[in-house]
């Protein structure tokens, strides 16, 4: 997939900026494993906005990791070919030396990682894990940086920062590690803010608490976003634009409301479809999308959801469709699109219902 | 159940406190009411323990034989630190960065690591003691040199089972150099278990000193050294079997309690660590 047109965002006031903080140009992440070669992430490209939050949905391997550990140049111990372009306030981070990356990294763009119980160092005290981020970018000392990291604790609603401070991850429920793992991501204060399933193995009630947190910080702090998740439920109502992967390319990209009131690509309605309801009777099966991602499908020539689609039909096997323009901000990679052809699909009251609760 | 978790306890204790009596003994040894460990008693040879002036007896030319275990013990415990330390210092830099560099600096380092540990050790040590000398500075030296390979082996396992973690993730996510991954977030979670393992190796050493020094390869003869007071009662194993057995004993109990204070320690940073 070349030569995508670049599903440009814009800022949360719709007015399109010129200078995006991030843009993301055919971004493709080759493993070579056993001589043979995986495409993890497939010619995906995007553009963030300043203060804008963007969220990447799609199912475990789909590549939504990969394309961040990516961009942030994390992949280069691991023997994976990364082309494409990824510019950071001009700088394609792609091409950038190792040395230039790490000025990058922590200071300009913070990251977030799924499992608080394994993203910090459990033999050191999570005040120290905080200020050393600021030792490393704004060469402060020991006790600046101290003092510094239990402000940046409290920033996060950890109570009694200073207490906390001098204590170990084990000490601290799996919440509070994951609010730790924020404040040192913040503490440099980036612009762009990476949030990698960060709230993926918390419990419900601590996944909404982080969630808004999140909002918080990055309102505060004018930082831009990228929500990265599985779950569908938790981009709903906090991303100004949702990009969905699938076997590692975006195959559908817009506004949020207009993407899950009006899912084109019928990934994109097998994943609303998924979502319980509150109100469906007792013992209703879960809709599910039968299969899984195939590496085989990957490498095929056709579309790469073809094997588990219901619309699939000889076209799909013969070429993957691009990912095309439809209407302002809006973008599908399908050859049966939803809605084409005339027919709007019918707007759940589950999604406006999810979407009124985060208004 | 109780019983058998307070004996645990009881056994550990005692392990650290013999290491203890060991230590302490061996460094205050001429400050103890103990005959020198070369002073020659012709007329009281091979007295039994419990004589008067010789607690443990002494040996077939009349010396006491305590006071040349306690001294016997410096040559024990300075030839085990050296191999502790000399191990864990170099054995632990080469294996953290092995670990973490992988590739081409990996290979180079662990191959190096192999061709030492693939020779039989006592017949590389026997051509190293005869090329080096047979000072305790020589013996100390060449047995460090060899407890390298195995020390960097266990960091350098240690270094990949955690350079996946998402904690040294977030290190180079945030911008950290390798310098400091290694200092901050690989070296404190990887030195703990050295440690332990460090313990049983210092009970490993002991006895390959032991056994260098019964085949009269370890410090020469004045120098009293547990090895070497065995080797000296063997021809009176038959009528005066304590020459051998007691310094055989004292080095038995002392490998014991560094292999049960080693596993004690193991134990308890495997429990950090999970944390």
């Amino acid at each position: 997939m070349t030569g995508t047109p670049v599903a440009a965002t814009s800022r949360p006031d719709g007015t399109a900026s010129a200078d995006p903080l991030l843009v993301v140009e055919s971004l493709t992440t080759t493993f070579g494993i056993d001589g043979s070669e995986f495409r993890a992430v497939d010619g995906v490209s995007f553009e963030l906005q300043r203060g804008a939050t963007l969220g990447i949905v799609g199912e475990s391997g789909s590549g939504k990791s990969v394309l961040t550990r990516s961009i942030l140049g994390l992949l280069r111990r691991q023997r994976a070919q990364v082309t494409g372009s990824a510019r950071f306030e001009g700088r394609d981070l792609i091409s950038a030396p190792e040395k230039e990356l790490r000025g990058i990294r922590g200071a300009g763009i913070g990251i977030i990682f799924q499992d608080p119980m394994t993203a910090l160092n459990p033999v050191m005290k999570v005040g120290k894990q905080v200020a050393e981020v600021l030792t490393v970018h704004k060469g402060m000392n020991r006790a600046e940086a101290n003092r510094r990291a239990v402000e940046l604790l409290d920033e996060v609603h950890i109570p009694s920062a200073r207490t906390r401070a001098g204590q170990y991850p084990h000490e601290l429920s799996g919440g509070m590690r994951q609010r730790v793992a924020i404040a040192a991501a913040i503490a440099c204060r980036p612009r762009l803010l990476i949030a990698d399933e960060a709230t993926t193995a918390l419990d419900v009630t601590i996944q909404a608490e982080i969630l808004d947190l999140l909002d918080e910080l990055r309102r505060d702090l004018h930082m831009s976003m990228l929500l990265i998740s599985h779950d569908l439920g938790v981009v709903m109502g906090r991303c100004d634009h949702v990009a969905v992967m699938y076997a590692g390319r975006i195959v559908e990209l817009g506004r949020t409301t207009d993407v899950l009131v009006h899912p084109m690509m019928p990934y994109t309605r097998g994943l609303l479809d998924a979502i319980p309801k509150v109100d469906d009777p007792a013992h209703t099966r879960l809709a599910v999308i039968p299969g899984q991602i195939s590496p085989a499908h990957v490498r095929a020539p056709g579309c790469s959801f073809e094997s588990r689609c219901a619309l699939a039909d000889d076209q799909c096997r013969a070429a993957a469709p691009e990912l095309q323009p439809a209407g302002a901000e809006r973008s599908y990679a399908c050859w049966h699109p939803a809605g084409a052809d005339g027919g709007t699909v019918p707007v759940d009251e589950r999604i406006e219902s999810t979407l009124g609760q985060a208004r | 159940m109780r019983g058998a978790v307070a004996r645990h306890g009881i056994v550990r204790t005692l392990s650290f406190v013999w290491i203890a009596l060991v230590i302490l003994a061996a460094i205050f040894a001429s400050l103890l009411p103990i005959p020198k460990p070369d002073a020659l008693d012709p007329f009281r040879r091979l007295l039994l323990p419990g004589s008067a002036g010789h607690l443990l007896g002494t040996d077939d030319l009349g010396r006491d034989i305590l006071s040349r275990l306690i001294y016997g013990a410096r040559v024990s415990l300075i030839v085990g630190a050296a191999s502790f330390v000399c191990g864990l210092i170099a054995g632990g830099a080469i294996g953290i960065v092995a670990g973490y560099a992988k590739g081409k600096v990996e290979r180079v380092l662990m191959w190096a690591m192999d061709v030492i540990l693939s020779f039989p050790a006592l017949v590389l040590l026997i051509g190293l003691v005869a090329y080096v000398g047979r000072s305790l500075f020589d013996i100390s030296a060449v047995l460090g040199f060899l407890a390298i390979p195995i020390y960097a082996r266990i960091a350098r396992a240690q270094t990949l089972s955690f350079t996946e973690r998402d904690f040294v993730l977030a290190a180079r996510a945030s911008g950290s150099r390798p310098r400091d991954i290694l200092l901050y977030e690989l070296l404190p979670n990887v030195w703990p278990p050295m440690v332990a393992y460090g313990l049983v190796a210092v009970g490993l050493t002991i006895v390959v000193e032991g056994s260098l020094s019964f085949l009269g390869l370890s410090v020469s003869a004045p120098t009293p050294s547990w090895g070497g007071m065995i080797a000296g009662g063997e021809n009176y194993l038959r009528n005066d079997p304590g020459l051998v057995l007691i310094p055989s004993a004292v080095m038995c109990l002392t490998v014991l309690a560094f292999n049960i204070a080693g596993e004690a320690l193991g134990a308890k940073t495997s429990k950090v660590g999970r944390a």
